[in-house]
């Protein structure tokens, strides 16, 4: 036993998680830096090319709208990786599914729906405006915040679960 | 006092009672899906034998079948309206990509029948969870295929990460359960 009051094999095990939950934090932490560069980078050079085409009087790209919706649901997908990012914190600091763990993935998932609202969204009215004929929308977004949701839900029942059975006996 | 004991007996029942109830309604969901998923692909194989078998459409009293129209979509650049010509790459990967869905859906068929009988973090239960995260990768990387096929450059790399994580929190969550067994047992 160590002075964590660990036995060597899970301090082990731990450590290996801890390594693992840093890696994937770095690679979180790159990801939101560049998601609030392309933010705001990308924000005033969309507004400007759709400022400069409506000032030419042509009539809007499908590549630009696809800019502007991508641009304009990137804060969603930034508090989403921003959620993923404190949740692997948690686990690098060896918090692994306490209340608070559970609260970041059951946020996760909830962004991660209306994330994918937002998304079925832009891509109906893309699919009006561009292609009437040839409607492609895909609700994965909503199915994996579901998911995701659904999995820190029960996390969180089968705790205060597990608390009050504690409680009782 | 034997009021709040009454309460602590019954919350945890309540909790339980509303984990089964969800875990029944996403079966029951489930379960519609996969019916309706049967009976449209029975249909478009029996009207392909139909149309196979007469060399195109029969006439149907005054209207003339061939007014029938459907199409089939693997991926957002992969569709094919009737009668369809796929070619046989495009058919084995969306096949594949159909079997990882078919299984996807046993496989949280499985995982929420585990809820509702009350096993939360049991060997079973990660063992699912990391089979659904492989099984998203799989669909994500089939999707991909399928669209590097329509020669679209356009990629969407979400699921692969979205299969990532959930594999990954089912092995923390594999080597959380592992560490409290070893803890209970050092104790």
């Amino acid at each position: 036993m160590n002075a964590n009051g660990l036995s060597p094999k899970p301090v082990s095990r731990m450590n290996r998680i801890q390594k693992v939950s840093k890696f994937v934090r770095a690679v979180l932490l790159a990801t939101l830096g560049l998601q609030v560069l392309v933010m705001v980078v990308g924000l005033p050079l969309v507004v400007l090319y759709a400022l400069n085409r409506i000032f030419q009087g042509a009539y809007p790209s499908q590549a630009a709208f696809m800019n502007c919706s991508t641009l304009l649901a990137s804060p969603f997908i930034f508090i989403v990786t921003l959620n993923f990012f404190r949740l692997f914190s948690r686990f690098n600091n060896g918090q692994l599914f306490d209340a608070q763990t559970v609260r970041h993935l059951e946020s996760a998932g909830k962004w991660w729906i209306v994330l994918g609202i937002i998304q079925v969204i832009f891509q109906s009215f893309e699919a009006y405006v561009f292609h009437p004929q040839d409607i492609n929308i895909s609700g994965s977004g909503i199915v994996a915040g579901l998911v995701v949701f659904f999995i820190g839900w029960v996390f969180r029942e089968a705790q205060e679960l597990q608390e009050e059975q504690e409680l009782t006996v | 006092m034997n009021m709040n004991a009454n309460e602590a007996v019954a919350k945890p029942g309540l909790r339980l009672n509303r984990i089964k109830l969800v875990s029944q309604i996403f079966r029951i969901l489930i379960g519609v899906l996969v019916v309706a998923l049967t009976l449209v692909s029975g249909l478009i194989c029996l009207a392909s034998i139909v149309y196979a078998l007469n060399g195109g459409w029969p006439a149907v009293g005054k209207v003339h079948a061939t007014s029938f129209s459907a199409s089939v979509s693997f991926s957002p650049h992969q569709s094919y309206a009737w009668p369809f010509s796929i070619p046989l790459p495009v058919f084995l990967v969306g096949a594949v990509q159909l079997g990882l869905l078919g299984s996807g859906l046993i496989v949280l068929n499985r995982l929420f029948a585990l809820y509702e009988r009350g096993d939360f973090f049991k060997t079973g239960n990660i063992r699912c969870i990391k089979w659904l995260g492989l099984i998203v990768m799989g669909v994500s990387i089939t999707q991909t295929l399928l669209e590097l096929m329509a020669h679209q450059n356009h990629l969407d790399g979400s699921g692969l990460v979205f299969g990532f994580l959930v594999v990954f929190i089912a092995w923390i969550m594999d080597e959380g359960r592992k560490i409290q067994e070893e803890q209970e047992l050092t104790v």
